[in-house]
C-alpha cells in the first residue's frame, strides 16, 4: 500500500503547503476587542454573584459579544486621537447589525461603550437601561490602561445614557460628544443610543 | 519578579482565575497569531477567522476553570477554536456563503507580495474550500500547521487511523483541483 504520507513530498503538494503557510494576522483592534468581551464577561460574572434573586435581570443572562473591527477601530481612533489632545471624551463605538446579534437572546443586542481617559480611577455607566444606577455597571479598565470599556446588552430602541467618571476633580458627569445630546429640564445633558436596525 | 507575559501558562491561567481579567490579555496575544492562519484558512477568509477567534477567546475565558491542564493552555485552547470554525463553517455553509478573498486586506503582513502569489493563493483556498470540512481541517493542521497525528486526535476528537485517512484523501483532491495551477 502507498504510504500516503509521501504524498506530501511532490513538489505540487509541497508549494501547495508553501502557499498555505504564509502568516496571517487579524488587526491590531482584535486584542482591544476580545478584552472589552471578556471584561463584560467578567463584570457579568460580579453583577450574578451580587444580585440576590435576580434571575430575571438583564445581566444574569449569558450573552455572546462580539465586535467588528471596524467597531474596534472607530475606538482605537478615538484613543488616539483623544491621547493627542490630552483630554477626555467619550465614544460609542456602533458595531454593525452583523455583529451586533446576540447568540442566546432574540431582543437584546449587546453595545459596546467606550470611555477614553487616562485620569479617571473609576467610570460608571447610567442610563435609563439600568435606572441611572451608578453602581450597576462600572466599566472596565483596558489592558493598555488609557480606556474604559463595557458592554451592555440592550433592547431594541432609543436609549439615554451618561458616564459618570471619578478623576481628580471627583465624581462628575460626562455626555458622549460623539453621540446625539438631549437635556433634561435642569440642562443636564445625556446621549442617546439607538439600537436596532435603524441604528446603523 | 518574573513579566507577566514571560510567564509559562500555567501561571497566568491561575492569575485570571483569582481575579486578574488583565492577565488573559497575554494569553490572547501570545495566541492568536498561531490559530488566525488555521481559522482563516479554514473558513476562506480572515473575516471570518476573526469571528471565530474571538468566539473562541471569550468563551475560553468563560470556561477557563474548565482547563484541566493549565500548562497545556494553548492545546485546550486549540479544540475550541476548531469547534468555533465547525460552528462557524457550518453556519454559513447553510446561508450559502460565498467565498470572501479578501487576503489584500487582510494579508497586511511585512512581507511584501505579488499580484501573481496573491492571485495562486486564492486558488489554492478556493480548492480547499471545495474539500469536506474534515478533510480540509486534517490537512491543515497536519500539513499546514505541523501537528502529529496523536495531537491531531486530541484536538479534534477523531481516530489517527480516520485523520490519516481523511489527510490523504484531502491531498489526492486538492492535488486533482489544482492540476496545471500548481507544478
Amino acid at each position: 500500500m502507498k504510504d500516503w504520507e509521501n504524498e506530501r513530498e511532490s513538489t505540487g503538494i509541497q508549494n501547495i503547503i508553501a502557499a498555505l503557510k504564509k502568516p496571517m494576522h487579524l488587526d491590531e483592534t482584535f486584542e482591544l476587542r476580545v478584552m472589552s468581551a471578556v471584561h463584560a464577561e467578567a463584570l457579568a460574572k460580579i453583577d450574578a454573584g451580587h444580585s440576590k434573586g435576580g434571575e430575571n435581570q438583564w445581566w444574569n443572562k449569558r450573552y455572546t459579544l462580539r465586535f467588528t473591527a471596524l467597531g474596534g477601530l472607530a475606538a482605537a481612533a478615538s484613543i488616539i486621537a483623544v491621547i493627542a489632545l490630552t483630554t477626555t471624551i467619550a465614544n460609542r463605538s456602533s458595531p454593525s447589525p452583523r455583529s451586533l446579534v446576540s447568540q442566546n437572546s432574540e431582543f437584546s443586542i449587546p453595545v459596546h461603550f467606550v470611555l477614553v481617559s487616562e485620569s479617571a480611577k473609576q467610570v460608571y455607566l447610567v442610563g435609563d437601561f439600568n435606572d441611572w444606577s451608578k453602581t450597576k455597571t462600572p466599566l472596565a479598565r483596558t489592558v493598555n490602561q488609557s480606556a474604559w470599556t463595557v458592554s451592555v446588552p440592550l433592547p431594541e430602541g432609543k436609549h439615554e445614557y451618561a458616564f459618570i467618571v471619578d478623576d481628580d476633580n471627583g465624581e462628575h458627569w460626562v455626555a458622549d460628544p460623539l453621540s446625539t445630546k438631549v437635556e433634561d429640564e435642569f440642562g443636564t445633558e445625556s446621549s442617546i443610543v439607538r439600537v436596532g436596525p435603524a441604528s446603523s | 519578579m518574573e513579566p507577566l507575559a514571560d510567564r509559562p501558562d500555567a501561571s497566568i491561567v491561575a492569575q485570571v482565575l483569582n481575579g486578574n481579567t488583565d492577565a488573559y490579555g497575554v494569553l490572547v496575544n501570545r495566541y492568536r497569531d498561531t490559530y488566525t492562519r488555521f481559522a482563516a484558512r479554514m473558513l476562506g477568509s480572515l473575516e471570518d477567522a476573526d469571528d471565530a477567534l474571538q468566539l473562541a477567546f471569550v468563551r475560553a475565558f468563560r470556561n477557563l476553570g474548565q482547563c484541566r491542564e493549565p500548562d497545556k493552555f494553548g492545546s485546550w485552547l486549540y479544540q475550541i477554536v476548531v469547534n468555533e470554525c465547525r460552528t462557524l463553517g457550518a453556519r454559513r455553509t447553510k446561508r450559502e456563503k460565498r467565498l470572501v478573498r479578501d487576503d489584500a486586506r487582510v494579508e497586511s503582513a511585512a512581507t511584501p507580495d505579488t499580484s501573481a502569489d496573491a492571485a495562486l493563493r486564492d486558488e489554492i483556498q478556493h480548492a480547499l474550500n471545495r474539500l469536506d470540512p474534515q478533510q480540509r481541517e486534517a490537512f491543515l493542521l497536519r500539513h499546514v500547521e505541523g501537528l502529529g497525528y496523536e495531537e491531531m486526535s486530541d484536538i479534534t476528537g477523531a481516530g489517527i487511523s480516520a485523520l490519516k485517512m481523511r489527510v490523504k484523501r484531502a491531498t489526492e483532491r486538492l492535488r486533482g483541483f489544482l492540476e496545471g495551477a500548481v507544478t
